[in-house]
């Protein structure tokens, strides 16, 4: 942390705030409404176990959120743009309103003369936060052993075996200075990044000390806990889909008909059933390998097991930027996850068309 | 061990401190609570945990600017302390046009049955033999079953005083309980869950829960992939909730009044059809969403929202009624004592219609029937794209096969305008929702 947010006046924030706001306004008259969210947070963690570990860790998280909502007529539409990381108030220093809060306008207002999507199966290009999302919900949560132990993955009986194309590696790391990041987790298991899946082969699952314990593998720090009210439990912290080596347009190309995704809203999965469910800000038709149709709302749905297998483009454009919250059993965890563009082939794509 | 904890002083000191810090408006609220919980995970028990929680917060208002502040700490130095940040905060606060003040004190008559000693008293071993009648039904119905959800019960006291004369105490009790028990058979998966939660102890069937959550999940082996297509669509009693939420969420409080939300220039208008209607009602008598007064201590009313199928009122907190230049209606609602007030629904009624689940798949030649779906729209645009996560492909009138891959998209509003029918049956959740089957005559269907 190079700034400690304690250290600067609830003034100078909320006047940094002001400006956020104020450019966003400024965009267009199309600029309906517009919300701008600061928060800081410090949180202390002191474990202690029957095992003689005694750790104690202090994580600052700072957060700045630009929400604009467009209007033309009845149709109403909303952007946003965002950063958040494990980091001081310096974050914040580096926004340039001009910059920041223009995305969110500009797209808010561009989305307003998006089309829907077609609906259907297609192939599907994902940005690096919708790559983020889909290796989060739709392969992550299935990694977690506890939910291996307790039934109710999908892979809990394969491991070494090929789960995703070759093209597909996976992984957690805690270690990386991302918006998941710890030095020990909330049982005193020292962090260290964890290789879940290795070009298309399930390596290892994330462990407690307990599911270690009971499947054999090693615990390398993925138990947290929301706060003192809740248990350990295991949890992502920094889930990334590793580069490959092809460009943008490299992965669009041979794409006749297809949806590319952009940007993240939200997701879920059910993990013993394998479905999951992502949920993009907008996306674009792609024909003939170009994107064309500026598309919104676009919600995508497959079944894990057949969507990593269908992965058929990785490119190495890789980009970590996805600070958020997982839920998982009624707690509420930091996470951040990441990707480089991904092509998987046979994604339902929801859509009024 | 419950700890006996006295919530009114602590406020009562906080009035008296903020009285003093020149502010126009302001509110203290302290809340207690202490649940138990069991996790159900694999085989069965996976933990115990109990939970004690306490906190006081404060909202101040100075030249409409709003400082909010809480504390997990009743000790007068932490209260002392949050108190001057929040006003402190409201002081810097840039003001706030449509703020008109705080409301004051009205008389109601108590809404009873929200308090069950039995939960008060119960211990986790107590809770432990529900959860096993639970899971023994489900094996009654096949065995072989992994596991997952819980139970938790909960008490919970609040205290409430304004700058403008409202105090007010509450007391309730909640238990819920969820199972989700999943087969396998090869690669084919059975599963689904089911669920129900009250204020009182005797309104909870646990060996129903166990048994509907094992029929369910083994009525969903074989489910297969189906084309993409404009379909009817019967949305059970287990998955309408959300799609009147959906709406109930969109036509309540700032962001409603505010134009924000897709229902904003819904106000008198046919959103569905005549025989459609809903009912807020928080004065039910024993019902999960019930209390005597609102967040802000107006007295709850039962509140007719959609009659033959137009929208008939938003539901307001004081701010948002004070923005539309009318009465609040009652539908203030405070998160405990974090100090944010908002405004939603409560018990959801909708009203029953002739139909009946059966009859609406009996009549429909080719469609849907949604078990499992949250049908969640965009709040701003009202666009939805949902999965349907447990559903049937009906076709000549019965149910085929259950249907996996499937999403359902559309305006939120063209789901009620294409309302078919309603059923006179339902599902009565938390003694307060009534919940029926609602068909919708088309919807846009994505599979393979």
């Amino acid at each position: 942390m190079k700034v400690n947010p304690e250290d600067v006046s609830p003034e100078e924030k909320i006047k940094k705030v002001l400006e956020i706001d104020r450019t966003a306004k400024a965009y267009s008259e199309r600029v309906k409404d517009t919300f701008v969210t600061y928060r800081d947070v410090l949180t202390k963690v002191v474990v202690c176990n029957s095992f003689g570990s005694s750790v104690e860790e202090v994580t600052p998280r700072t957060y700045a959120y630009c929400t604009v909502i467009s209007r033309e007529g009845d149709n109403m539409q909303v952007g946003f743009e965002f950063v958040g990381n494990v980091a001081g108030y310096e974050i914040i220093d580096g926004i340039e309103p001009d910059k920041f809060s223009m995305k969110a306008a500009e797209r808010a207002v561009k989305l307003l003369s998006a089309r829907p999507p077609p609906r259907g199966t297609y192939p599907v290009v994902v940005d690096q936060r919708v790559g983020g999302l889909f290796v989060h919900e739709a392969f992550g949560h299935n990694s977690e052993g506890d939910l291996v132990l307790g039934g109710q993955s999908i892979i809990s009986d394969k491991v070494g075996e090929k789960v995703a194309s070759d093209l597909v590696t996976i992984l957690d790391d805690p270690t990386k200075l991302r918006h998941g990041h710890f030095v020990y987790d909330h049982e005193g298991t020292r962090a260290k990044p964890h290789l879940i899946v290795k070009e298309g082969t399930l390596v290892a699952f994330l462990h407690s000390l307990e599911s270690a314990a009971k499947l054999g593998g090693q615990p390398e720090g993925s138990a947290r806990a929301q706060s003192h009210h809740n248990p350990p439990i295991i949890r992502m912290s920094n889930t990334y889909f590793a580069p490959g080596d092809m460009s943008f347009e490299e992965i669009l190309e041979g794409v006749g008909l297809g949806v590319y995704l952009a940007g993240s809203q939200y997701g879920y999965v059910e993990t013993q059933k394998g479905q999951f469910t992502a949920k993009a800000e907008e996306g674009w038709l792609i024909e003939k390998g170009e994107l064309t149709e500026h598309l919104r709302d676009v919600a995508v749905n497959g079944l894990t097991l057949e969507a990593l297998k269908n992965v058929t483009a990785v490119g190495k454009d890789f980009k970590m930027d996805m600070p958020g919250m997982c839920g998982k059993l009624n707690q509420g965890m930091y996470v951040d996850a990441g990707s480089p563009h991904v092509r998987i082939e046979g994604i339902v794509v929801g859509g009024r068309r | 061990m419950e700890i006996e904890v006295d919530l009114v002083t602590p406020v009562e000191k906080a009035i008296s401190l903020l009285s003093k810090m020149d502010l126009d408006f302001f509110d203290v609220s302290s809340a207690y609570s202490r649940s138990l919980s069991i996790g159900i995970l694999g085989k069965g028990i996976k933990e115990a945990s109990s939970l004690d929680d306490l906190g006081i917060g404060v909202r101040a208002y100075k030249n409409r600017g709003r400082g909010i502040a809480f504390s997990q700490s009743l000790d007068p130095a932490d209260v002392e302390t949050m108190a001057s940040k929040a006003v402190a905060f409201a002081k810097m606060a840039q003001p706030d046009p449509y703020f008109k003040g705080m409301p004051g004190p009205s008389k109601a008559s108590e809404i009873t049955g929200l308090f069950d000693g039995e939960i008060r008293s119960l211990d986790l071993e107590g809770v432990a033999r529900f959860t096993k009648i639970m899971i023994d039904a489900t094996e009654g119905v096949r065995t072989g079953a992994k596991f997952a959800g819980g139970i938790n019960t909960g008490y919970w006291r609040s205290y409430l005083m304004t700058s403008t004369g409202v105090s007010f105490a509450e007391e309730k009790t909640h238990i819920g309980a969820f199972l989700s028990p999943t087969y396998r058979e090869g690669d084919d998966v059975g599963s689904s869950y089911e669920y129900d939660y009250a204020i009182s102890l005797g309104e909870i069937d646990f060996h129903k829960i166990g048994k509907r959550a094992a029929e369910k999940a083994v009525g969903q082996f074989g489910s297969r992939k189906v084309e993409s297509g404009i379909l009817p669509i019967i949305i059970s009693p287990d998955s309408s909730g959300s799609l009147c939420t959906g709406l109930l969420d969109a036509i309540s409080g700032e962001s409603a009044v505010k134009g924000r939300t897709f229902a904003s220039n819904c106000l008198g208008k046919q959103v569905a059809p005549e025989m459609f209607g809903i009912i807020d009602d928080g004065t039910i008598r024993g019902a999960v969403e019930s209390s005597t007064y609102d967040g802000e201590g107006i007295p709850r009313r039962p509140t007719k929202v959609v009659g033959e199928g137009r929208i008939l009122t938003f539901l307001h907190n004081s701010y948002s009624a004070g923005i539309a230049g009318v009465e609040t209606t009652g539908h203030a609602q405070r998160g405990g004592y974090g100090g944010y007030v908002g405004a939603g629904p409560t018990n959801i009624r909708v009203k029953p219609g002739d139909s009946s689940l059966e009859e609406m798949v009996s009549e429909t030649k080719r469609g849907i029937l949604a078990e499992q779906a949250g049908f969640f729209p965009n709040m701003v645009s009202g666009e939805l794209s949902s999965t349907i996560d447990e559903g049937f492909l009906i076709e000549g009138g019965e149910r085929r096969h259950p249907v996996k891959n499937l999403m359902v998209g559309g305006y939120m509003l063209d789901l009620y305008r294409n309302i078919e029918s309603v059923s006179k049956e339902g599902r009565e959740l938390g003694k307060g929702h009534f919940f029926p089957a609602i068909k919708i005559d088309r919807a846009k269907l994505a599979g393979k």
